[in-house]
């Protein structure tokens, strides 16, 4: 191939990779506008205001693109992506008014790689007596009735060559609201963290400060957790990969 | 095996490389593609996917989800009885292994007995009841089904024709038998037959005639001498596993190891683990084994010497083995074969045995098993096929079974089943006999139904559902039960349901639930009623009186048996022990004959009986007579789901009705053939590079005396640094001398994890393996369990080859190209100085097998040459492969010594590719804690990575340390010889520290310097 043709080759597969960056940003554009927007909030979507509630400051929303990794977007969204669920599941009602602990329904974080759902028969535990009348609990009632489970749509998620085990990490007294974020507070989840790869690394490698995890779920650190050391982990790609 | 297939095949076959411009260079290639590649990487993926959280409606007690839970029951897969511990996670069986408390097993499995799973969620399952209407098979409603049955039963029972009815039932230990003959007699219909093709007939009923029991235990361990007549206790005959386990433990005494003498016309996978080999002619076995009874009762062994020329062996070699007999007691002598004599050789081998005063010390009557109670003998179907013909049967019932495919082609039992006027089958799967039914009610699997077995005298083996049923099917028992509810005469005599009859062999609900957690207790099975015994048929001349030039040699595979693995792709695509052949029939011959023939390997030959021929490639073979041609059964299947149909021949279509005069069982070996050459030639789908080391040294072995002398170290010279003496696994192995410092800086001289003391203690840690050469026997079951632990695919299905390329689909397509991806695999080699496919014959070469895995060397010549860092040194001793870093350059495939690693050509793991290795419902058995490879990655042995963090994680929330020996690796755990095991070399309390030092470890191409972390002990011969 002669030199002058080698660099045109360059410049034409330039142009192309343009236009595909081009289309690939428009098909985010349109995933962006296919999330539910609320009537009156064409600045702000809904999913960035609840960011801001949640968090107390201005949070990007489904345009974000760490970079790091291509599958940061893999479910079409990455940090913000707030998909609207089935059943408006209030997280702040049953967290922070009826004080129920993370783990009362998400009973394996502490003990498996998954952290598990609840059941729906966990879920009617309390709902045959309480809130019958209300339209999101008949619905849930539905569900329970035709015994069918409730088709979450799932948020949080690492590619699948990626092994998170949630029991080394609730365990080691990460909070949940780490990675997840202030749930207690979202009136609808969406995904806090990237959950890309040197989001993962950047804990394991400088440490987890019990001081920073508690303020990130909402609590003021008292003096043994700002006296703690950070904790650490191992960053060996086997950790994960496998 | 190591050979270069994949690498030059590609290049010269691959029209990307061979048609590209002359004019680029190398360099100006990678240029633009680097330009490529940066261009392309801005653009990013992106995917809209959305994926459900799916809960639980109620949640099942005492589960957790992504943790496995195990249930113990009985395989079914031979009638063994063995013990299963199933892995389930999420309501899901993904992993079968053995159950250590289990008397039969002792916690190994075979790769049968895995590959149970594959049955469980074979794609090619019925998926309801069917009914035949208009010649097809169609779905009806359970409901239809059982009213249609039992209108049947009503009018076989008015018309008088319940009597005449026939039920063949696939032999199984337990209840189920006695259950069954109570409800047939309920309605007047004869005791079922309950049929076995592979059940040694002739051994258990010679064991009957000489001790009283179907099969006394066998003490390979007590004996100083083992002599099989035929008796493949490696192969898949007997207890399979049982066998092994003993036979493992008598050899691993080393010096005082049993010598092994193997008699018969094809040394079989227990004949290449025999010390040596009296290649005796078909048909004379039972001549030699009188003869050798004459001279140990002190008749002297002239009988012996003037066999030579009926047995074709040489008459010092027939002296020595009399001699040897008489001289070392106690020894073990058993038969097994499957002559037309085959009895009558047995009878007089229990006789030896007896004479030598081995009853008793290595067989053992008191001690027997009684996996064969019940058995009926191969005449009895062949004779019910008699009745069928003659129009004198109304009903039959099939379960399990398929005489079909399995009885010999002339018992003609798929026309004579036609001529039944309703034909009902339980099977679960669309295999020969199913396909002729009328009515299928299909049954649960093994793994989703209540049972029971009792392999030995007041042991009771209970078997139960380990997860929810996949298809619409029911168990035959159940089914059983609610016709016979129907019935007025017999509702008040039936159990509520199956599991109520199990319940009730134990001792109540209660008792059940207690001693279902073990998955053994103390309890008898329901009697089968004892059959009318049929009389045998046998050719009027005899075997002699066939007609051709060779000894027709047919013989159960030791992967797919009678053929009922052959819908289970893993055992499809697990090599032949002996032959190295997947997924296809090859024709056996000695490479003398074949020279004499013009026959060269891979070209086709065609054998052919009075009953019918069949034509497949030649495979030469040095450990068979010169005179015999030898074909393996299992392959051939005209039904039996895509894994199946349309597989090889069906070697069983030659056979003539002769069965054993005694035993009625089918005479396999013996029949006369003729072989010509046929204008064709196929690849072998082999995994054969070549037969012989060719000087190399990787399985090595030492003799028994040179053992005793202490003279177990290689010749060669001594220098510093040697990886046999200096870099022995464990601390001293030079695995983080290359390490990058802290954080990839170059510069820095922290070495961060790789710092033994770095404060993870990461570094500390050294897994190693050792694999005991004296033990390992090559029976494969490490492979499969490898398969089903770490979700690899198989490749050889015709529709997992390229799109473009004709000529290369059809059954093991990419296997003839060296795409298989078993990370671990047995080698075998003959130890011949000439290549085996050009030499005469010669009954005296010794053979060795080798499993080959990632050695995860050291100093890995894979990690240096990856551009992209996807494969590197973990501190804890692990070459690591990252799936997700991988661009499939192949360059670390290239460079390893032990080509052991494998590349996805075609999206295995992909479902919407039509290469995908797991349609559904197969990828229900995907193991979640392991990624599930795609297209263009590099993958390899990871020691089982994902139960190291498993152990870790474990470890860690019980707030303690890993235990020494507290988890093993899957290959070790189902090694049914023991010959793997799998540790921490670094610490001195793991079992697999002290195995690494012992006077016989070696590593395999140590000259290279790969510290490699797995270490072989060498084999020891007697």
């Amino acid at each position: 191939m002669p030199g002058l043709r080698k660099w045109a080759a360059i410049a034409g597969i330039g142009a192309i990779a343009v236009v595909a960056t081009m289309m690939s940003a428009y098909a985010g554009s349109r995933q962006g506008a296919g999330s539910p927007t609320p009537p009156g909030a064409q600045k702000e979507t809904a999913t960035q205001a609840a960011n801001r509630e949640a968090t107390g400051k201005a949070v990007p929303g489904p345009w974000a693109y760490s970079g790091a990794s291509g599958y940061t977007n893999y479910l079409g969204g990455g940090v913000g992506r707030s998909p609207v669920q089935p059943i408006k599941f209030p997280h702040p009602v049953h967290v922070n008014t009826l004080k129920i602990n993370c783990v009362f329904c998400h009973n394996a974080a502490f003990k498996s790689p998954d952290p598990g759902l609840p059941a729906v028969s966990t879920c009617m535990g309390c709902h045959t007596i309480v809130g019958g009348d209300r339209p999101e609990i008949q619905k849930l009632a539905a569900y329970a009735a035709k015994k069918q489970p409730v088709p979450w749509v799932r948020i949080h998620k690492v590619p699948e060559y990626v092994h998170f085990p949630h029991v080394r990490h609730v365990n080691a007294g990460v909070t949940c609201q780490s990675c997840h974020g202030q749930i207690n507070n979202m009136s609808q989840v969406f995904q806090y963290a990237s959950l890309n790869m040197g989001w993962c690394v950047s804990c394991h490698v400088n440490g987890y400060s019990p001081a920073e995890g508690l303020r990130a779920a909402g609590y003021e650190p008292d003096k043994a957790a700002l006296e703690a050391p950070r904790k650490r982990a191992t960053y060996d790609c086997s950790n994960c990969h496998y | 095996m190591t050979d270069d297939r994949e690498h030059d095949d590609e290049a010269r076959t691959d029209p990307w490389i061979t048609g590209r411009p002359a004019g680029v260079k190398r360099r100006e290639f990678l240029k633009v593609l680097g330009a490529t590649g940066a261009a392309t990487t801005l653009v990013g993926c992106y995917s809209d996917k959305i994926e459900k959280l799916i809960p639980y409606v109620a949640s099942p007690d005492n589960t957790v989800p992504g943790v496995s839970t195990y249930y113990a029951t009985t395989c079914r897969e031979c009638c063994a009885g063995c013990g299963l511990l199933v892995e389930t996670r999420d309501g899901r069986a993904i992993k079968a292994e053995g159950n250590p408390d289990h008397p039969v097993n002792r916690g190994a499995l075979c790769a049968r007995g895995q590959a149970g799973l594959q049955g469980l969620y074979n794609p090619d399952r019925f998926q309801g009841p069917m009914m035949r209407e208009s010649g097809k098979l169609v779905s009806i409603t359970w409901d239809r089904a059982l009213q249609l049955l039992a209108q049947k039963l009503g009018e076989a029972k008015s018309k008088g024709q319940a009597a005449g009815a026939v039920f063949i039932n696939q032999h199984e230990q337990g209840s189920f038998g006695g259950f069954l003959d109570q409800w047939l007699a309920g309605y007047g219909m004869p005791p079922h037959i309950s049929y076995d093709a592979e059940a040694p007939l002739s051994t258990i009923t010679a064991n009957r005639a000489s001790f009283n029991v179907a099969w006394p235990k066998l003490e390979f361990q007590a004996a100083k001498l083992i002599v099989s007549f035929g008796a493949d206790y490696l192969d898949g005959w007997g207890l399979s596993v049982t066998h092994q386990l003993d036979f493992a433990d008598a050899r691993s005494k080393l010096e005082g190891a049993p010598r092994v003498v193997y008699v018969g016309a094809r040394r079989s996978l227990t004949g290449l683990n025999s010390d040596s080999w009296i290649p005796a002619r078909p048909g004379s076995e039972r001549a030699l084994a009188e003869a050798l009874l004459a001279a140990v009762s002190g008749k002297g062994t002239a009988a012996v010497t003037a066999l030579a020329d009926q047995t074709g062996v040489a008459a010092p070699a027939l002296e020595a083995l009399a001699t040897e007999l008489q001289a070392s007691r106690p020894s073990l002598v058993i038969a097994g074969g499957n002559g037309e004599e085959a009895t009558a050789t047995a009878i007089a081998v229990n006789d030896i045995n007896k004479a030598l005063g081995n009853v008793g010390v290595t067989v053992k009557p008191a001690e027997a098993s009684l996996a064969w109670e019940g058995t009926a003998s191969h005449a009895a179907v062949r004779e019910a096929a008699e009745r069928m013909a003659a129009g004198k049967v109304a009903l039959a019932f099939v379960r399990g079974a398929n005489p079909a495919f399995s009885l010999p082609g002339d018992a003609h039992f798929a026309d004579a089943f036609q001529k039944v006027a309703f034909k009902v089958s339980f099977s679960s799967y669309p295999d020969e006999t199913a396909s002729l039914c009328d009515l299928v009610l299909p049954d649960h699997h093994a793994l989703e139904s209540w049972g029971d077995a009792e392999p030995a005298k007041s042991v009771l083996s209970l078997q139960q559902p380990v997860m929810d049923p996949v298809f619409n099917t029911r168990a035959t028992g159940d089914v059983l039960i609610a016709l016979a509810k129907g019935d007025p005469s017999m509702a008040s005599r039936v159990p509520a349901d199956y599991r109520a009859l199990i319940a009730g062999r134990v001792g109540g609900n209660a008792a059940l639930t207690a001693a279902l957690p073990k998955g053994i207790t103390s309890g008898s099975a329901l009697a089968a009623t004892a059959m009318k015994s049929v009389q045998p048929k046998s050719l009027a001349a005899g075997m002699a009186g066939t007609s051709g030039e060779y000894f027709l040699h047919v013989y159960f595979s030791p992967t797919i048996g009678d053929g009922r693995g052959a819908n289970k792709p893993w055992l499809q695509e697990l090599p032949d022990p002996v032959n190295k052949i997947a997924w296809q029939t090859v024709i056996e011959l000695h490479p003398e004959t074949a020279k004499k023939l013009g026959i060269e390997e891979g070209d086709h030959a065609s054998v052919e009986t009075k009953q019918g021929s069949i034509s497949a490639p030649v495979y030469l073979y040095i450990g068979l007579r010169p005179d015999t041609v030898a074909i393996a059964t299992g392959r051939g299947h005209s039904a039996y789901g895509r894994y199946a149909a349309g597989c090889g021949a069906n070697a069983l279509s030659l056979l003539p009705v002769s069965e054993d005069a005694r035993s009625g069982a089918v005479a396999l070996v013996g029949t006369k053939a003729t072989v010509r050459k046929v204008a064709a030639h196929s690849r072998l789908v082999t995994t054969e590079g070549s037969g012989r080391q060719h000087g190399r040294g990787i399985a090595r072995a030492l003799s028994a005396t040179q053992l005793a002398a202490g003279d177990t170290r290689d010749e060669h010279e001594k220098f510093v640094g040697q990886a046999s003496t200096d870099f022995l696994p464990g601390l001293r192995s030079p695995v983080a001398n290359d390490a990058q410092g802290g954080l990839g800086d170059p510069r820095s001289k922290d070495k961060g994890q790789y710092d033994p003391g770095h404060w993870s203690g990461v570094a500390k840690r050294r897994w190693a393996m050792t694999i005991d050469l004296a033990r390992c026997t090559g029976c494969s079951a490490c492979v499969t369990a490898c398969y089903s632990e770490n979700n690899i695919p198989t490749v050889g299905a015709p529709w997992q080859g390229p799109r473009f390329w004709p000529d290369r689909t059809g059954f093991g397509a990419n296997v003839t190209r060296g795409r298989e991806m078993a990370w671990i695999r047995l080698e075998r080699y003959f130890e011949i100085d000439r290549e085996p496919k050009d030499v005469e014959f010669n009954a005296n070469f010794e053979t060795r097998v080798i499993p080959m895995l990632c050695q995860q060397c050291g100093n890995a010549p894979c990690e240096s040459v990856c551009p992209v860092y996807a494969t590197y040194h973990a501190p804890d001793g692990l070459n690591v492969q990252v799936y997700n870093r991988c661009v499939g350059t192949r360059y670390c495939s290239n460079a390893c010594p032990y080509k052991v690693r494998y590349f996805n050509w075609f999206g295995y793991g992909e479902t919407n590719r039509p290469q995908y290795a797991f349609p559904e419902p197969l990828n229900w058995q995907l193991n979640p804690d392991v990624t599930v490879r795609g297209k263009g990655v590099m993958e390899k042995c990871t020691f089982c990575v994902q139960r190291i963090k498993e152990a870790e994680n474990r470890a860690r929330l019980e707030n303690r340390e890993i235990e020494p020996d507290e988890f093993t690796v899957a290959c070790a755990q189902a090694c049914p010889s023991r010959a793997i095991v799998f540790g921490d070399a670094a610490d001195a309390k793991w079992s697999v520290a002290k195995l690494v030092n012992d006077e016989r470890a070696y590593h395999v191409f140590e000259e290279l310097n790969t510290y490699t972390a797995v270490v072989y002990l060498k084999k020891v011969n007697h």
